[in-house]
Formats: structure tokens, C-alpha cells, sequence
């Protein structure tokens, strides 16, 4: 696996991420009433209460909040234990029927992607284009030409119905794609040939996590897979009508150290995901949201201390 | 009328070239200036921009990916991870671009070479700075050809009419001796190390002994002519460089226990006796690393093939014929009584050994912890977490500064890497001797490096055969085969993890018999790992009929097909179709 690595990045987010971290500390409306230790192993969001009674691995839910953003757009920050581990969450909650769709983003809004952007900067350039962006997370696993400083997304790529890749890596396993129609779906990659003349967004993830339903029993056993570490993955509901973005925050003992993906894999499922999709990780995986004053805030900690450029993402726009 | 607007205009025209076309640009150097201006510090700043291209070490700073010089081992038989190394595999397919055929450092060592006899910089500096170039330029070229065998050779800067731009391939024999002709210049010219960080004339040595084994034993293994030509000349070298006057020895500040494991830790390595040549890391200037937070999140594990390499404390023997070591005998017990050197390279699973590294941590005023998970695979409990994990079960401590772990940043890590030492040179002149015939010094090389570590037994010159050894390394062209495969035990046990293997396996031609082997790890021992444990490993990854674990048996669908043809790689196919004669390629490829 090729890891875009070593590049540059804008400290002025990481110091907004504290001020807005602060800020929503003290400004989270939560269920705060719900004070029954031990159901829902502590858990009080009905999220994170449908994932700790699925998970077995889940200890103990420490801390979650949600709130909403926006109509139709809920965020939720957990902090739980798994195999014993600190571990720290990030989920939005999208209903696709509120007005709201997910879409690919690229640096500088262009429809070149060989320089990978910090995602917050993407967002920018999103909006200067017109979106109406409230949420993203960074997206496909990133190539890069072995002589060259030129980055390629691994997977196919589709922005504002134009194809910008055809082409994927054995093994990609999973598409998110979103019709001209407006609706939204995973597919598996080699699928996409048929529909591709209706398709309006397509990005990438590399494994399956939830298939019609079923976790991923296949998972291949490597370093990627095994390995606790930051995660970004994508899901929709079984109607197709509701879209989650997740981001877990890992490879930072004491805070969060992340998960294997077979356990992803079960979190999803047990999120309510009947679709789910691994994103790019590690250092890359970056949540930010718009907060009311109109500015771009980065929520998780990304693992190299700084944000990672990346090569595309996801976000959610107003319609 | 007519004319004068003709003639206004070609004198405007005349004008315009006379007065801008020729004029220097004001916002860049141009080449005549800058040489012609070129003092002692620009020179410097020139040969600056070599380092982080060629002094690799730990990589470059704030990069996630684990450090090159660890991860070197990743492609040979000595260190596992996930998944099968393909080039170790021999599964790698022909390169349409390849990122160690570029020519950017060749090219910029030429044009130092052809300019700087114009900068008005002190003859003394002048001198220093070519030193330098010459040795990155044999540097470059070397690791070049290790990779692709022949070579066109370039002399000069090219421009881009240069017929030169589709010049052949030169054979490995000119490489070689236009190598060592730069490398003879850079020693000429380079003062003695005062600076660590800095290239020296220490460090010119160093590298030539090191061509010299490479090319003598790669043409001795191959039956090519002038093997012993350059084994002699690589046994002076390295025994040049033992002469007192350059002031190197082994580093043994930390007494037997932990010289060994501490010289790999230290924040710097000035004044260190041991080392050569080192890259500097330093956080606060937000040049730091991450070694140490990676290694226990990392799969990687010791081979059990290496594991078995290192020698009976007890007896001085191979374990295989020690009588006191046996594979069933327990996971923590065979580590016990063997050189040294294992127990500080690899995490022991005992609470109280010094050597436990990052298997165990204090919770709650308990020790917990235990032998690593297993390609991550256990989930452990409150009562038995696991703070290491391997695809071998054997935990990898080389390099691993505890203090740069738990509850530290990204990129915090401070220590230096030691890029080249001493223990080399020791190494190469008992290799070199040894294959010559030559009195490779045992006492002062093999043995001060077993001293070090307190092993009592002496390499003798006429060791008894370890079957072991005798069927990784059946032909052996010097006189005593015995001693030279006792050397070769010696080098991978001394450099284990310091990104040496590969290029020792592709010189004595031995990956076609050690890389085709089952990749192996540990034996679970029940006393670590309950039986469901085990289990679960011998479903999802496989055990072999002894019971080693086999990472790849299971996982991986293909077995590894190491072929004469691995040793070089293929001239990168987008060259070949630029420039044709640099065909044919490598055999096979």
C-alpha cells in the first residue's frame, strides 16, 4: 500500500481544531438525562446505544453527545473502550431525504488530482465552486508514481457527473456511487461500467465491510487490516436513505488507538449500516465540519499531529 | 514616409535584443554567476542537498512510514510483516518506471566536478567539498548498480542534444573501477571525522571496503574475474580504518547487558567510538521521527530462520547441536542462555527482564501484559492485554527507546540514526580475510564483537561444521568454509535490522536456496497463549508439521519463486523505449 506521506500542512487548522474541540465541549446538547450505568454499557446517544449492545467488543461507553448541525444532519463524539483500549469516534448521520446529499470533493476543485490538499481546503474551494458544504471526510486511498511526485486515486472517480477515473486496483472492493437520479449507493467497483452513464458522484474505498447486510467474513489478515489504527469508513442504511461518515481517531496511546477492521466491520453493522465502505486511514483520516460562523473546523486528531493532504473526500452539501 | 516606420521598427527590434534579450535574469542565479561567486558556504549548502537522498537512516523526519533502515530487512528473510515481501518473494513483475533510476544526483555531482575550480572559496574548502561530491557520486552509483548490474557511465553534465543521452550500458567492471576511483579521490581529499553527521574520510573508507566485498564476493559467487583483486583491496581498507590513529571502536558504555541494545538509542552519536556516519533527528526543530511509537503497533517479527542463528551461551554451539536448546522446550526458555545479542534485539516475555521492552506496562501497580498478539489477531481482556504484536510471536527491540512511546506525540522521536559503523568494517575485514586465505583477525574483529556482548566462546580459525549453516551456504569458493559461513552467521546477527541482508544474500548468490524457503515464526507456547489462541492462529494462519507458525502458508495464495533473474531488476521499460541501447536487459528480465 502506497501512503502519501511527509507533506506539509496548514498548522493554523490544527489550532482552530483546539478552539472549536473547546467549544463544542461546552455547546454539545446531549441526552444528558439518561444516567443508567450499565445499559447500554453507559451508552446515551441511540447510536452509540444500537452499537455498544451489537459490539461485543465494546467495553464501556465513557462519553457521547450528538447534536445536530443541520436539518436532517446529526454529529456524533463517543468515547468508549475497545479491547480494552481507549478509543475516540466521530460520526455524521446524513438523512438523504432532508435536502442533503454526499459528493466528492478534489484539491482546488479541479479535476486533475496529482497534488493531494489538506481536506478543510478542499472544502474551500468546494464552496467557492457553489456547494453548500456542512460536513467532510477525507476519501479513496491515494497511488503515487514511483519517479514522480504525482499522487492517483486508487479507485474509480466521478465529480459533478464527470469521470475522472475509470480504473481500479485488484481488490478495491467497494464504490460509493450517487445517481443523477439522486440516489445514493455502494457497489462494487466492477459494477460500474453498467450504470456509469447515470452515475453523478463515484469515490472509492478499499475493502467491504457490510454487504447487503452481512459483515465482511473475508477480510484479508495483513497490516492494514490488522492493525489498530485511524479509520474513516462510509455506510448507508438498507433504504439507501440514510448516509454515515465515520472517523476513528488511533495510534495515539492514552487517547485513542484505533481499530482492526473486522471490528469496523462490526460497528457498522451494528450502526445500522446494510452498505459500509473502508476509506483511506491512518494519518489521512480527517473530520471537519462548518461550524455557525461559516469556518471549517477539523473535530478528530490526526495521528501525524498535523493534517494530512489528501488526494479526494467526501462531503455533505445543502441541495 | 512608409520607410521611417520600417526602420523605426528594425531599430526598435535591434534594440530590444541588444538591450534585454541578453541581459541575466534578475530573480534566479544564473550557473556563470554562481560559480564565479561560490564560497566556502555556498559549496557546503551545495553538497547539503546529498544527505537526505543517500545518508538515509530512519528517513526523512515527520514520516510515517517506518524507517528505511529498519524496514530494509522487510525485503530478505530476516524481518516479517503482513504481507509477503514480493521481491523477497521473487514475484515482482517487470518496471515500467522505477524511482532509482534517476539521475539527479549524477548530474549534480558532475556539474560541482566540472565548475568549482571557478569559486573563489579557499583551495582547502574547494578540496573539502569535492570530497564530498565524489563520495555521493560513488554512493549513488553503487546503490545503482547493486540494483541494475551495468551502467552508463557519466562524466559529464549532459545538455539536451547530447548524443550521450543514448549511450549504452557500461559493464559492471568499469562501474566498479570508476566507483572506486571516485571514492580514492573523496579519501584524498576529506579530512578525518570530526563531525558525526558529516561525511569524512572515515566514512570514504568505510564505503569503499564496502563496494570492494560487495563487487569481490558478487564476482566470486559468479565466477567473474577480479574477485580477489578487490577482496584484498577491501581487506586493506577495513583494516586502514582499524589503525588506531582514526579512533574507532566497539561501544561498550553500558556493559554487556545493554551496549549492544543502547547504541542504537542515542540521542546523538557524536564522540560515540562506534560510529562512522549518523543522520541527525531532532523534534524541537520539528525534525523528529516516530520509531518507537510505531514499533508496538507494528506487525513486524524476527524470522524464526534468524532467531535460530544466534549461538549457545552455554556452549558456544549452534542450538541445533547444543544439547541445552531445543524448539519445544519453551517460547521464553530458548531465548535464555544464547549470545546476547538476541535478547537486544528482540522483546523478552518476562515482567522482570530488562529486556521486556514494550510486552509489558504498570497498571494499577500490576505489571500486565505477556507474550505479543499475533498478527493482531487476540482481542486480550483487562487482565492480559497485549502491548506488542508480531507476525512471528518473536517482538523486534532494536531501536526501540522506551521513552518515546506511551503518552508522546507524533513525531517526537529524538534519537539519531547510525547510518554507518564501525562493527562494518570489523565484519568486512574477517569476511574479506577469510575468503582470501588472509588472517582475518579474529581476535581483534568476530571476537571483540562477541566480547562486547559477553560471550565467552572465541570464533577459532577452523570451526566445526554447523549442519545449519552448511545447507544455507552449501558452496562456498574460499579455502575454510567453515569459518566463512561462521562470518557470515556473525553479519547477520551484528546487522540484523540495519538493512544489510538483502544485498549479502544477492553477492553470495544465496537467495535462490534461502529465499525460497517456508517463511517461518515461534513455536505458541501454552504457557503464553490460551489454547483458543492457538487455535484461532492455526486457522487463520497455519502452523507448519513442527508447529512453527508460517505467517504467509494460509493468506498468501503464492509461494515464493526466487529466480537467477531477482538479483538485478529490469532497466525500467519507459527508458528503454526512450533510449534502446540501453538493451539488451538484465538476464531474464
Amino acid at each position: 500500500m502506497i501512503r502519501i506521506n511527509d507533506l506539509k500542512s496548514n498548522k493554523k487548522y490544527i489550532t482552530l481544531w483546539y478552539v472549536v474541540c473547546m467549544l463544542f465541549l461546552s455547546c454539545s446538547s446531549s441526552s444528558d438525562e439518561v444516567m443508567v450505568s450499565g445499559l447500554h454499557k453507559g451508552a446515551k446517544t441511540p447510536l452509540m446505544q444500537s452499537v455498544a449492545d451489537y459490539m461485543d467488543k465494546i467495553q464501556v461507553v465513557e462519553k457521547d453527545s450528538s447534536y445536530q448541525l443541520t436539518e436532517g444532519l446529526t454529529i456524533t463524539e463517543v468515547n468508549f473502550r475497545y479491547l480494552t483500549r481507549p478509543t475516540r469516534m466521530f460520526v455524521a448521520e446524513i438523512d438523504l431525504d432532508k435536502n442533503l446529499s454526499v459528493v466528492t470533493c478534489t484539491p482546488n476543485n479541479e479535476n486533475i488530482q496529482d497534488q493531494p490538499q489538506v481536506m478543510p481546503e478542499q472544502m474551500i474551494w468546494a464552496e467557492k465552486a457553489g456547494k453548500d458544504i456542512c460536513v467532510g471526510v477525507n476519501g479513496d486511498f491515494a497511488g503515487k508514481y514511483t519517479d514522480k511526485n504525482k499522487f492517483f486515486t486508487m479507485n474509480i472517480f466521478v465529480k459533478d457527473g464527470q469521470i475522472l477515473k475509470e480504473t481500479y486496483y485488484p481488490g478495491y472492493e467497494g464504490l460509493f456511487v450517487v445517481l443523477k437520479n439522486g440516489e445514493s449507493k455502494i457497489i462494487h467497483p466492477k459494477d460500474f461500467e453498467g450504470i456509469k452513464d447515470d452515475v453523478l458522484e463515484a469515490m472509492g474505498g478499499y475493502h467491504s465491510l457490510v454487504r447487503d447486510g452481512e459483515e465482511n467474513k473475508e477480510m484479508p489478515v495483513d497490516d492494514i487490516t490488522m492493525q489498530f489504527g485511524p479509520r474513516t469508513f462510509v455506510g448507508l442504511s438498507k433504504d439507501n436513505k440514510k448516509c454515515f461518515l465515520f472517523v476513528i481517531d488511533g495510534r495515539q496511546e492514552g487517547y485513542s488507538s484505533g481499530m482492526r477492521l473486522e471490528d469496523v466491520a462490526t460497528l457498522c453493522k451494528g450502526a445500522g449500516c446494510y452498505n459500509a465502505i473502508n476509506l483511506d486511514g491512518g494519518g489521512s483520516s480527517t473530520f471537519v465540519i462548518k461550524d455557525r460562523t461559516g469556518s471549517f473546523n477539523v473535530l478528530n486528531k490526526p495521528s501525524d499531529g498535523q493534517l494530512r493532504p489528501v488526494i479526494n473526500g467526501l462531503v455533505v452539501i445543502k441541495k | 514616409m512608409k520607410k521611417y516606420i520600417y526602420l523605426l521598427t528594425y531599430i526598435t527590434l535591434t534594440m530590444i535584443s541588444c538591450n534585454y534579450l541578453d541581459v541575466e535574469p534578475g530573480d534566479t542565479i544564473t550557473d556563470t554567476r554562481f560559480w564565479a561567486t561560490a564560497n566556502g558556504v555556498a559549496l557546503e549548502q551545495y553538497c547539503h542537498t546529498y544527505y537526505p537522498s543517500l545518508v538515509i537512516g530512519h528517513g526523512n523526519p515527520n514520516s510515517w512510514d517506518g524507517s528505511p533502515l529498519i524496514t530494509a530487512d522487510l525485503q530478505s528473510d530476516n524481518l516479517l510483516s503482513g504481507g509477503a515481501n514480493q521481491i523477497a518473494f521473487g514475484k515482482n513483475v517487470k518496471n515500467h518506471t522505477d524511482g532509482a533510476w534517476s539521475w539527479g544526483v549524477i548530474r549534480g555531482c558532475n556539474a560541482f566536478l566540472e565548475n568549482y575550480m571557478r569559486s573563489p572559496a579557499s583551495a582547502n574548502d574547494k578540496r573539502h567539498y569535492a570530497g564530498e561530491i565524489y563520495f555521493f557520486k560513488a554512493w549513488d552509483y553503487f546503490n545503482k548498480m547493486k540494483r541494475f548490474g551495468d551502467l552508463p557511465w557519466y562524466d559529464k553534465v549532459l545538455d539536451k542534444n547530447d548524443p550521450d543521452l543514448y549511450k549504452k550500458r557500461d559493464s559492471r567492471v568499469l562501474i566498479t573501477d570508476s566507483i572506486l576511483m571516485c571514492l580514492d579521490r573523496a579519501i584524498e581529499y576529506l579530512p578525518k571525522q570530526t563531525d558525526v553527521c558529516k561525511v569524512s574520510k572515515n566514512a570514504a573508507l568505510l564505503l569503499k571496503a564496502r563496494v570492494c566485498l560487495y563487487e569481490g564476493t558478487w564476482r566470486r559467487y559468479r565466477d567473474m574475474e577480479g574477485d580477489e583483486e578487490l577482496l584484498k583491496k577491501a581487506y586493506d581498507t577495513a583494516g586502514e580504518l582499524m589503525k588506531t590513529e582514526y579512533g574507532h571502536n566497539l561501544y561498550t558504555g553500558n556493559g554487556t547487558e545493554m551496549s549492544y541494545f543502547n547504541l542504537f538509542i542515542q540521542d546523538h552519536y557524536q564522540g560515540n567510538p562506534e560510529i562512522i556516519l549518523s543522520r541527525e533527528y531532532d523534534p524541537a526543530i520539528n525534525m523528529g521521527h516516530q520509531i518507537s511509537r510505531q514499533y508496538p503497533m507494528s506487525n513486524y517479527g524476527m524470522s524464526r530462520d534468524c532467531f535460530e542463528e544466534y549461538l549457545c551461551s552455554r556452549t558456544g554451539k549452534p542450538i541445533s547441536v547444543c544439547g541445552c536448546h531445543n524448539p519445544h522446550m519453551g517460547y521464553l526458555s530458548e531465548m535464555m542462555d544464547r549470545d546476547r545479542r538476541l535478547v537486544q534485539t528482540i522483546c523478552v516475555p518476562d515482567p522482570n527482564s530488562p529486556h521486556a521492552q514494550y510486552l509489558y506496562r504498570k497498571d494499577g501497580g500490576l505489571m500486565k501484559g505477556g507474550a505479543p498478539n499475533i498478527f493482531n489477531l487476540f482481542d486480550g481482556t483487562n487482565e492480559r492485554p497485549f502491548y506488542g504484536t508480531s507476525v512471528t510471536g518473536y517482538c523486534i527491540s532494536k531501536f526501540y527507546k522506551a521513552s518515546e512511546w506511551e503518552g508522546t506525540e507524533a513525531f517526537k522521536g529524538t534519537t539519531d540514526a547510525p547510518v554507518m559503523r564501525y562493527a562494518e568494517v570489523l565484519l568486512i575485514r574477517a569476511e574479506a580475510g577469510a575468503e582470501l586465505g588472509l588472517d582475518p583477525e579474529l581476535d581483534k574483529t568476530i571476537n571483540a564483537l562477541r566480547r562486547r556482548v559477553g560471550f565467552s566462546f572465541d570464533l577459532t580459525a577452523n570451526p566445526v561444521e554447523d549442519p545449519d549453516l552448511a545447507s544455507k551456504y552449501p558452496d562456498i569458493k574460499g579455502a575454510d568454509k567453515n569459518l566463512i559461513r561462521e562470518i557470515r552467521r556473525e553479519r547477520r546477527i551484528e546487522l540484523f535490522a540495519e538493512g544489510y541482508r538483502w544485498d549479502d544474500l544477492c553477492r553470495w548468490r544465496a537467495g535462490v536456496n534461502l529465499l525460497n524457503r517456508e517463511r517461518r515464526g515461534a513455536i505458541m507456547d501454552s504457557k503464553f497463549y490460551s489454547a483458543k489462541e492457538i487455535n484461532m492462529i492455526r486457522e487463520k494462519i497455519g502452523f507448519d508439521e513442527d508447529g512453527f507458525i508460517t505467517p504467509y502458508a494460509i493468506r498468501v495464495t503464492y509461494k515464493p519463486s526466487f529466480t537467477e533473474k531477482n538479483y538485478l531488476f529490469n532497466i525500467p521499460i519507459e527508458e528503454t523505449s526512450l533510449n534502446p541501447n540501453l538493451l539488451p536487459d538484465n538476464p531474464g528480465w
